[in-house]
């Protein structure tokens, strides 16, 4: 080969080399475009998702209101006080057993003092008719007793 | 939704529709990702300039016929023997390992083998000058970063020396500047001439 055939082949090489260059560097800036849109959509759509989130938690926090705040007002604020109120002629244990949650010992301790409650056939027919309303009214009270507990549990 | 076939994009980049071209760099965009988070150790930096280069190439094969589609399948060309291209997904995947392991060897990370048949550049099916064109883009993407650096703004951005000296900060001398350009253009050369008498384009 000469070298003037070598200085041809050089220069072609060369030629060829310039034009790829310019190729590539023509398609890294369109490149360079996309990326710029493509890190614009994924700013977008990272900021969707976190609104979403955002709502989703909301409407998630809404729905655990809305299941337990009810709830809770039944079950954990018992208004023992106003079952009480109702029901004077309870024992010291019952009422002790009330204000320490415990419904349900409560309401057996109230079934046992009921049925304890009877006429002393020793006394007299006005003591015993005095004795029967007072029974009745105990009875009553208790009753009302049960009653309110069995709601509130 | 019409899923779009592999060999549709190939179709439609060949035709220079630069709708699918953004469809299908964020198809692959999003298969790099997923491939960058499982190598943790890829700098934010290296993973952009790879997946840039990567996809540079797989553009380049296809506007030059490296790589084709035909009646539904897509198809590659290399050392004149064409296989089947399965998923484009894998074959640009196969293009983003070639270049990152190059790139961790021109940073002296890994040892330097002799070029084996997977790092040869994809050439056209019956077009030599498409071919040539191929290998020399594939060789400017395996030049230090540096010396396309100056060789772009020399070629591309048509700067004077002065200009390229001024725009690197002054980073050495005018003189200093000519001969690493000289370098670079010499190494490319020399590399571009022994891929085309490889391949049997010379």
């Amino acid at each position: 080969m000469t070298d003037t055939d070598m200085d041809r082949q050089n220069t072609v090489l060369e030629k060829e080399i310039e034009t790829a260059i310019k190729d590539i560097a023509r398609k890294k800036a369109v490149l360079s475009s996309f990326e710029q849109a493509a890190l614009a959509k994924d700013a977008r759509r990272r900021r969707l998702v976190r609104g979403l989130s955002g709502v989703a938690a909301a409407l998630v926090g809404v729905a655990l209101l809305y299941v337990f705040l009810p709830a809770k007002t039944t079950v954990s604020s018992p208004d023992a006080g106003a079952c009480i109120r109702g029901g004077e002629m309870a024992s010291d244990r019952v009422i002790g057993l009330i204000r320490s949650g415990k419904y349900g010992e409560a309401l057996e301790l109230i079934d046992k003092e009921r049925a304890e409650l009877t006429v002393d056939e020793g006394l007299s027919e006005e003591a015993k008719t005095y004795e029967r309303q007072v029974i009745a009214t105990e009875t009553r009270k208790l009753d009302s007793l049960e009653n309110c507990l069995r709601n509130k549990r | 939704m019409r899923l779009v076939r592999d060999s549709d994009y190939v179709a439609a980049v060949r035709h220079g529709d630069r709708k699918m071209l953004m469809d299908m760099y964020e198809r692959l965009r999003a298969c790099f990702n997923a491939w960058k988070r499982l190598c943790r150790d890829v700098a934010e930096e290296d993973a952009s300039d790879v997946f840039q280069d990567s996809f540079v190439i797989l553009w380049e094969n296809i506007e030059h016929g490296a790589l084709y589609s035909e009646d539904g399948q897509v198809y590659a060309c290399r050392a004149g023997k064409r296989y089947d291209v399965q998923d484009l997904s894998a074959y640009f995947m196969r293009i983003v390992k070639n270049k990152y392991r190059e790139m961790l060897r021109r940073n002296g990370k890994l040892p330097i083998f002799a070029a084996d048949e997977d790092n040869m550049p994809d050439t056209s099916a019956d077009d030599v000058s498409a071919s040539r064109h191929l290998v020399v883009c594939s060789s400017i993407m395996d030049l230090p970063a540096r010396c396309r650096q100056i060789l772009t703004m020399f070629y591309y951005d048509e700067m004077s020396l002065e200009e390229i000296l001024e725009a690197l900060g002054h980073d050495g001398s005018y003189n200093g500047l000519k001969t690493r350009k000289h370098k670079c253009m010499q190494s490319l050369k020399d590399r571009v001439t022994w891929l085309f008498r490889e391949l049997g384009l010379d």
